[in-house]
Order: C-alpha cells, then sequence, then structure tokens
C-alpha cells in the first residue's frame, strides 16, 4: 500500500490534503507551478517538484507530467483535490493506468456521473428523485407534448437540447402558452446552436441547493454524512455553506441521505462524494454529483467529527469505513464563508502582495487557508484564499461566532470579500435561514452594493 | 457629494488604480489620494521589473530524471567546456522508456553540469550553467 502522496493541486486544499497526510504518517510530495513555489505547503511537503509554469493548461492540468512526477518521485497515490483534473476521467484513468492509486472513485464511476444524461438515468434506476421532464427531445406532435407538460406539472421549463446560456430557453406557467412556447424555442434553438432539438423540465421557482456528502469504501459499506445547505450563491457560484439546512426535517435529510447511499452501491461508487439537489416545497430534485472533496467539506466535519480528507486517504488504502450510518450524528451548526481575494462589491479579483495576515481565532473558529505575511497571491488562479468557518451550538450561536470572527480576521495588500460577508451575516434573510438560490442577487438588484462601489455586471 | 459617493469614487480609484484624484464642483472640491493597496515597485509601470530568476543557463523543461548520459548510447550527450548552439541537445530526461531532450537556449559554452546524474528534477530546474 502507499505511503507516500502526490498532492496534484495548490491553494488552501494542498494544504488541507498535507495535513491529512501527515495524520496519518504518509509521507508528501507537492507538485506545483512555477509560481506556486512559495505555497505553504510547498514549504511543508517532504518533496516538492515543479510540474510546469504559471497557466493550468501547463501545470495542473498537465496529465502526463503529474503522473510522471509520481512515478518518480516514489508517491503510489495521487490526490486530486478539488478542480483541475479532480473530475477527470481520463486523468483517473492515465493514474490507474501508471499502476498507481488515484485517491477518489474509479474512472469508471467517474465517467458515468460526469455526463448529465448518463448521471440522470443512473439516479433515477437507483430511486434517486431528479427534476421530472421529457426524456430526451419533445416530439413533433402537440398533443403529446401537452401530455408530457402535465404530467410534469406546470410551470416547466423549454430548453434548447444543444445549447446553454439561456437561448432558446422558455418558461410555461399555463397550458395555453405551451405551444407557442415550444415552437420559438426551436426555432431560437435551431438558429443558436444548429439543432432544434428542445426538451421539457419541470420549473422551479424557488429552489434551495441542498448537498448531500457519501463516503464509500470499498466493501460494500457507503454512508451520507448529513447535508450542507450552499444557496448563498453568486453566478452559481457559491459563498456560504451551512449544515444542517435550516428548516428541512432530520426524517426528509434521512430518507434522501439513505437514498443516496443505496445509489453509491448500485453505481459502485467509492471515495467522498456529493449529490447535489435543489430543493423545493419539501421535494429534493437531483441535479449532478461532484464526485471529489468539495471546497465547503468543513462544514460537515464540524458537525458530525469525520475528517473527510483523511477517509478519502484510508478508503484509497483498501480500508474499511470505521463507522456505520448508526454511528453518525449532526450535532450543532457549523457555517463557512469563502474568502476570496476580489473587491467585496466588484466582485473584481485583487491578487497582490499579502502585507499582513492576521487569522481569528477562539472556540468554533476554524480557518483553512495557506496564506501568510508576505505571501503573493498569483493573478492565474481562483480567488479563494480562505475558508473561514465558525460551529456553534445552534445556528445563533455559529452565525454570531462568524460575524465576530470576520470583523477579527485582518489582511492588508489585497482585497477580499469579507466586508460582503459581514453584511450577509446581518442580512434579514440570511438571519432567518431558507432562503434560495437566487436570494444574494435579488439583495444585489435591490441595493444591497449601491454606494458601495457597485455590481460590475 | 454624499458620504456614499465619496466611497463609491475611492473605491473606484482602489479598484482602476488612481493614485490621486481632484474634483471640483462650486461651493464644493475634494481630492482624494489613495494609499497603494498594493506595494508597488517605484517608477513606470513599464519599468517594473518582473521577479525572474536570474538563471540564464540550461533548464529542464519538465519533469524527468537527469542523464549525464544517453540511456541508449552510454555515452555523455554533452561535454562541459564545449561550444553549443542555440536549440542543441545538451542533456536527456528520462521518465522509464521515455526521453525528453534538454535544448541550450543560447548559443555559448557549456558549464559544469548543476545536477547529478540520476537526480528526479522538476520544470525550470537548473541544469547547466552556459557561458
Amino acid at each position: 500500500m502507499f505511503d507516500t502522496v502526490l498532492i496534484a493541486n495548490r491553494g488552501e486544499i494542498a494544504l488541507r490534503i498535507l495535513r491529512a497526510c501527515r495524520d496519518l504518517g504518509l509521507e508528501t510530495v507537492a507538485a506545483h507551478s512555477e509560481p506556486d513555489v512559495g505555497l505553504r505547503h510547498v514549504a511543508l511537503a517532504d518533496r516538492a517538484i515543479c510540474i510546469g509554469p504559471a497557466p493550468s493548461a501547463q501545470s495542473y492540468l498537465n496529465i502526463g507530467e503529474i503522473v510522471a512526477a509520481a512515478r518518480l518521485t516514489g508517491a503510489g497515490a495521487i490526490h486530486p483535490g478539488y478542480g483541475f483534473l479532480a473530475e477527470s476521467a481520463v486523468f483517473a484513468e492515465a493514474v490507474e493506468q501508471a499502476g498507481l492509486t488515484f485517491i477518489g472513485p474509479s474512472s469508471a464511476a467517474i465517467r458515468l456521473m460526469g455526463d448529465k444524461v448518463s448521471a440522470k438515468r443512473a439516479m433515477i434506476a437507483a430511486g434517486v428523485p431528479c427534476v421530472p421532464g421529457s426524456e430526451g427531445a419533445l416530439p413533433p406532435d402537440d398533443e403529446a407534448v401537452r401530455t408530457m407538460a402535465k404530467a410534469v406539472g406546470y410551470p416547466v421549463i423549454v430548453k434548447a437540447a444543444g445549447g446553454g446560456g439561456g437561448r432558446g430557453m422558455r418558461i410555461v406557467r399555463v397550458e395555453s402558452g405551451l405551444v407557442e412556447a415550444v415552437s420559438l424555442a426551436r426555432e431560437e434553438a435551431g438558429r443558436a446552436f444548429g439543432n432544434p432539438e428542445v426538451y421539457l423540465e419541470k420549473f422551479l421557482e424557488h429552489p434551495r441547493h441542498v448537498e448531500i456528502q457519501v463516503l464509500a469504501d470499498r466493501h460494500g459499506n457507503a454512508v451520507w454524512l448529513g447535508e450542507r445547505d450552499c444557496s448563498m450563491q453568486r453566478r452559481h457560484q457559491k459563498i456560504i455553506e451551512e449544515a444542517p439546512a435550516p428548516g428541512i426535517s432530520r426524517e426528509a435529510i434521512t430518507e434522501i441521505g439513505d437514498l443516496c447511499a443505496q445509489a453509491c452501491l448500485s453505481i459502485g461508487y467509492v471515495g467522498a462524494g456529493t449529490f447535489e439537489f435543489l430543493y423545493e416545497d419539501g421535494r429534493f430534485y437531483f441535479i449532478e454529483m461532484n464526485t471529489r472533496v468539495q471546497v465547503e467539506h468543513p462544514v460537515t466535519e464540524l458537525v458530525t467529527g469525520v475528517d473527510i480528507v483523511r477517509e478519502q486517504i484510508l478508503i484509497a488504502q483498501g480500508e474499511k469505513l470505521s463507522f456505520a450510518q448508526k454511528d453518525i450524528r449532526v450535532r450543532g451548526h457549523a457555517v463557512e464563508c469563502r474568502i476570496n481575494a476580489e473587491n467585496p462589491f466588484s466582485f473584481r479579483p485583487h491578487p497582490g502582495r499579502v502585507e499582513r495576515w492576521t487569522p481569528p481565532g477562539g472556540p468554533g473558529i476554524r480557518v483553512d487557508s495557506h496564506l501568510y505575511s508576505g505571501y503573493i497571491v498569483p493573478p492565474h488562479y481562483d480567488s479563494l484564499v480562505a475558508k473561514l468557518l465558525a460551529y456553534g451550538a445552534t445556528r445563533e450561536e455559529a452565525v454570531r461566532r462568524m460575524s465576530g470572527a470576520l470583523a477579527e480576521m485582518e489582511v492588508t495588500g489585497i482585497a477580499t470579500n469579507a466586508p460582503l460577508h459581514r453584511i450577509l451575516m446581518d442580512e434579514p434573510g440570511f438571519a432567518a435561514g431558507g432562503f434560495d438560490i437566487h436570494h444574494l442577487e435579488r439583495l444585489i438588484e435591490g441595493g444591497l452594493l449601491e454606494a458601495r462601489g457597485g455590481d460590475d455586471a | 457629494m454624499t458620504l456614499e459617493e465619496i466611497e463609491r469614487l475611492a473605491t473606484l480609484c482602489a479598484d482602476s488604480g488612481i493614485g490621486e484624484i481632484e474634483l471640483a464642483e462650486t461651493g464644493f472640491s475634494l481630492r482624494l489620494r489613495m494609499a497603494p493597496a498594493v506595494v508597488e515597485t517605484p517608477g513606470s509601470p513599464s519599468e517594473v521589473p518582473k521577479a525572474e530568476d536570474p538563471f540564464k543557463g540550461v533548464r529542464a523543461p519538465g519533469v524527468g530524471m537527469f542523464r549525464l548520459c544517453h540511456p541508449a548510447t552510454g555515452r555523455p550527450v554533452a561535454e562541459p567546456g564545449s561550444a553549443v548552439r542555440k536549440g542543441e541537445t545538451v542533456g536527456v530526461l528520462q521518465d522509464g522508456p521515455c526521453l525528453k531532450a534538454v535544448t541550450a537556449p543560447a548559443d555559448g559554452v557549456l558549464g559544469a553540469a548543476l545536477a547529478e546524474d540520476g537526480a528526479v528534477v522538476g520544470y525550470g530546474t537548473p541544469l547547466y550553467a552556459l557561458l
């Protein structure tokens, strides 16, 4: 079994992986790009190797160099973190074929869940609820379309099969508008994508984003570790996550959680993973599965006490899960704020030299960050520089601790979105909990950031 | 001008890197001088030196095991002290059966090898001085 792990990522997650390896007595190799030589985990790793220049395509996405680096440094396993190659079936396959261990699911499972159509089919087969809709393109017959829409339930959304970005999309609220909407969408899709095929799905007006964390070993055991509510988003980017999800009964979560664990077994899934759902009016609708560790995994760690990255590595070593579903208890409440190096109100990235970094602390506070005074945030990569987490016995306590931690945190030299988080901690909708995925954008449209530099949309 | 407008102006200046701005309206004038958010090297932007490694010799083009002798022939790939041309192969990186050529970035005289035979090197590792 492997005793050395090559970390094929950067920033806070690379440091997080290094710490998990250290706890397990494993050696680490930091595979880094040229400008990332100053990263914290590069300094702490047993060995570091530069895999390419700044552009990700030539470094963190360079499969050949990463696999060669692992082979040459004697690393028996590669941890991909999140982003970059973490959900690349081609990469997982290259690692498998090199005789190394990919810390994650098999390339076959990544491929199955990475394709929207095959993933949805697999989930329907496993009994996981999906957004209802027409399976495939709508037939030319109007009456058949009407029957389908009725079965799905209004409002429905008509989408181009070959497109995205809002073109060829129509929301239909009453049956009388259906036929015209379908023909308009077909026309638009044909013009925009050269493919007039459209399909139909139930349209959710006010969905929340609720996801289930799972862990599955190679011995047929799968558990779910509660849920996370990640509804605070801007342009589909999560900025605040919490666990548990406010206002959803434990029975409802248990029901969907059990289905997810079952689905892992039925698709032969191994490792850590997340089933993402939209949640509206008491129902869950599967949207996709993330076949990797997620940015927001620490909120689950805080409320369950399970070290998810450690478990990922143990599973990859062929170990059995050391706990069963009945051992998993969700206690208290955890909130995570993603601290990005960006202007808090215009959202423009703000790389640069960190003159001084003073992280917050105290009971219930956890900071996952690669920052240090003097570190230069490079302009080439994602702007996430820290994850600030607060735990409390209740949601109110966690939020209060988060407010304190945000006020306490000091970083000079770069701008961060901490001021936005401070506003959001006091915002009535956030304080109440249970808001939908459009909440932040609605607040911004309503003038939340006016006179503060504005949204650069 | 309201306080909010001044704050907004300050944010705009900070974002677009404006150091100082002066505004005048009837009965009102304002001068904003921004503290530099990022400490910059003095001088015009075109003069800002890049954080470049001064090393001008031969570097590894990627990840591999540095070989002084060609694994196929067993003979040295390049002799220190010999004149080399830009683009000439002066070394080999090995990864199992795969070989990668190490080439000279410029004309010059090859210095001593800076990495040992069999050393695992990464992208950009200095391999030879070039005089």
